[in-house]
């Protein structure tokens, strides 16, 4: 999923203007599931705005990435002055462009697609390369999960099984070489992994999908 | 052939050293630096904005070594530039008389001076070699299209015995030789267990038959910078021993030369060990009399 | 200073009703209310009750003896986070939390001080 975490609290009283009519807006997908924009995070800074002096309401929709769901805030939102999204980027974009003309700030600072790994601890899984090779490495993603996105075995600056950029990070490919290790299968790392076409990657420009079979 | 590949050949013992290029345009200070090392040694790596810090470019860098009358090794690291970039480099290098590069994957652009900035790592050190060796033997670009022009380079990696995991660390350098690196030089040997220990796993897979492997030395001047190697440096290994002896020492500066020479004379005696890279950062002026103390002066001439 | 007081009816509530009776407290209105567990108060409802006084005032079982188990536990979580989150938006309220048993109220005038000090 999407993994988003609250702006500095500063940050976004920094987008208001007193005496505006706040509508904050939570989405109820990824970000109620990280923790940090869904309908109890929308209910907790609304009312920290009305601490602030500001008066303000809460809605949470479904989820604000799908034009669908936004019109279902179509009166809360024509009430407000200024929206607070507590959406990834995705959902303030969608948001945008379903609301032109109105004043919507992002509330969340959108942080990368991973997993929760225990109570309160979040890691990044994918870059969203478009052309996924995990098969060939252990399930560990070396794109995303190596500093360098090294695709032929460890740099020189793996230590005690962390990575040098992040000490507090596992290396990816000490995962790598640990589980296939286990599982028997080192020679799969024998092979020489050719240069990674990246134009399926964000390298690309902008992506998108096109199902011919599912277009009305 | 370079200087390097052809003493190399000739199964002379190979000394090499590294400069590192300065923060700025002042070309002297290489010069100057070359003109100190000029004789006692077979080549000259330059690095590539090593730690990823900005320094005048590897490529001019070669070029004014080379005015100097010194072979140079032209280090690039794939942190910088794409596959478009270092072809090119590649290209104009060659075009210009550089004939050794080493591929290296480079250091993390958060260890540097520019924390804030992208990088690029398009490809790593091994589909780099890979892509210089085909421009040289099949002259086609990594994209299969022809290229023009004749090439002699002689293909250098690096390769660290020392870093997790230690047991990976045989298969990397075989991808390493089989991608096309015909010299390899080391991270710097402090430890001569391990390493003896790599070295006989390189020699069981017949590795040292494939490729000149050059073991990297460091003379080191303090205790504080043996302290910080051994604790900072991601990679390097620097046992106890060594610590205490340069603790002890009544010339720390003295200490850490005997250091290295009784290291290279270690090294010398393991097997499948053609050479010794010197990595005296920002201490070039001892080179000499390391080259000299370990009985490897004067330098073999090329034929 | 207008507090409001939340104890859990195990240990909290009573403590808090004893600390009421003794009289002479240094704010201009304190409200006492119980609920069964300090587990079950929010971090929005900290917020909400905030919007209506000065400080808000938790008491509960002992971080290792809570009735519920973890509810203490949560409880002072939440009350940190939300504290966070005052400060950051530079609001001048505070919430506090006092683990007691039923009978002492010692714990409570410590902490309800402190509260005290910081809310005027």
């Amino acid at each position: 999923m999407i993994i988003a975490e609250r702006k500095p609290i500063k940050e976004i009283l920094s987008f208001l203007v007193p005496g505006e009519k706040i509508l904050v807006l939570g989405c109820g997908t990824c970000v109620t599931v990280c923790m940090s924009g869904g309908e109890k995070e929308a209910r907790e800074l609304s009312s920290l705005l009305r601490l602030k002096g500001w008066e303000t309401k809460d809605f949470t929709l479904e989820r604000q990435c799908e034009p669908e769901f936004n019109l279902r805030a179509k009166e809360e939102i024509a009430r407000a002055d200024a929206i607070i999204s507590l959406a990834c980027g995705v959902g303030v974009q969608a948001l945008g462009e379903c609301y032109p003309g109105k004043k919507i700030s992002p509330g969340l600072n959108t942080t990368f697609m991973g997993m929760p790994k225990e109570q309160g601890l979040w890691e990044e899984r994918c870059w969203g390369c478009g052309n996924c090779i995990v098969h060939l490495f252990a399930y560990i993603c070396p794109v995303t999960r190596c500093a360098k996105s090294l695709m032929n075995g460890p740099c020189g600056g793996s230590k005690n099984g962390k990575c040098e950029v992040k000490p507090d990070r596992d290396c990816a490919w000490q995962l790598i070489y640990d589980r296939l290790k286990k599982e028997n299968q080192l020679e799969a790392l024998y092979a020489i992994q050719p240069p990674r076409d990246w134009s399926t990657s964000r390298y690309g420009g902008q992506r998108k999908m096109i199902r011919e079979d599912v277009r009305l | 052939m370079s200087a390097l590949e052809e003493i190399l050949r000739r199964g002379e013992f190979a000394v090499t050293a590294e400069v590192g290029p300065p923060k700025g345009t002042n070309r002297e200070i290489i010069e100057k630096k070359c003109a100190g090392l000029q004789g006692f040694v077979d080549a000259v790596n330059i690095t590539d904005n090593q730690t990823a810090i900005v320094r005048l470019s590897s490529f001019a860098s070669c070029l004014i070594v080379k005015d100097e009358g010194i072979e140079p090794v032209m280090q690039m690291v794939c942190r910088d530039r794409n596959r478009i970039a270092l072809q090119s480099d590649f290209l104009g290098a060659c075009a210009w008389g550089v004939e050794n590069f080493l591929c290296l994957t480079g250091d993390h652009q958060s260890m540097g001076n520019h924390p804030q900035s992208k990088n690029v790592f398009d490809i790593d050190s091994v589909q780099l070699l890979q892509i210089l060796k085909n421009m040289r033997d099949e002259k086609i670009f990594q994209n299969g299209e022809p290229l023009k022009g004749e090439i002699k380079a002689f293909l250098g990696a690096g390769e660290n015995p020392f870093a997790d995991p230690l047991e990976f660390r045989v298969i990397r350098l075989a991808k390493k030789i089989s991608a096309g690196a015909q010299f390899i030089q080391t991270q710097a040997v402090f430890d001569l267990e391990i390493f003896s220990r790599f070295m006989e796993e390189v020699r069981k897979t017949g590795l040292d038959k494939k490729a000149f492997i050059l073991a990297g030395v460091i003379p080191v001047k303090s205790l504080a910078a043996l302290s910080y190697m051994q604790n900072e440096v991601p990679g390097l290994v620097v046992p106890d021993s060594l610590v205490e002896r340069m603790r002890e020492a009544k010339d720390p500066k003295e200490e850490g030369v005997k250091i290295c020479l009784e290291t290279i004379e270690q090294l010398k005696k393991i097997e499948g060990v053609r050479g010794v890279h010197i990595m005296a950062i920002s201490w070039e002026s001892i080179v000499p009399d390391i080259v000299r103390g370990a009985n490897l002066y004067p330098r073999p001439r090329r034929s | 200073m207008r507090v409001v007081a939340l104890g859990c009816d195990k240990s909290g509530y009573p403590a808090l009703l004893r600390w009421g009776e003794k009289g002479s407290l240094p704010f201009d209105e304190v409200k006492i209310f119980s609920l069964p567990c300090l587990g079950l108060v929010t971090e929005e409802a900290m917020f909400r009750i905030l919007e209506n006084s000065d400080a808000l005032l938790l008491a509960g079982c002992p971080l290792d003896s809570c009735h519920n188990q973890k509810g203490s536990q949560g409880a002072y979580l939440k009350v940190q986070r939300v504290n966070s989150l005052l400060q950051e938006a530079d609001i001048p309220k505070k919430v506090a939390v006092a683990f007691v048993t039923s009978g002492k109220v010692g714990e409570i005038e410590k902490v309800s001080e402190e509260l005290f000090g910081r809310g005027k």
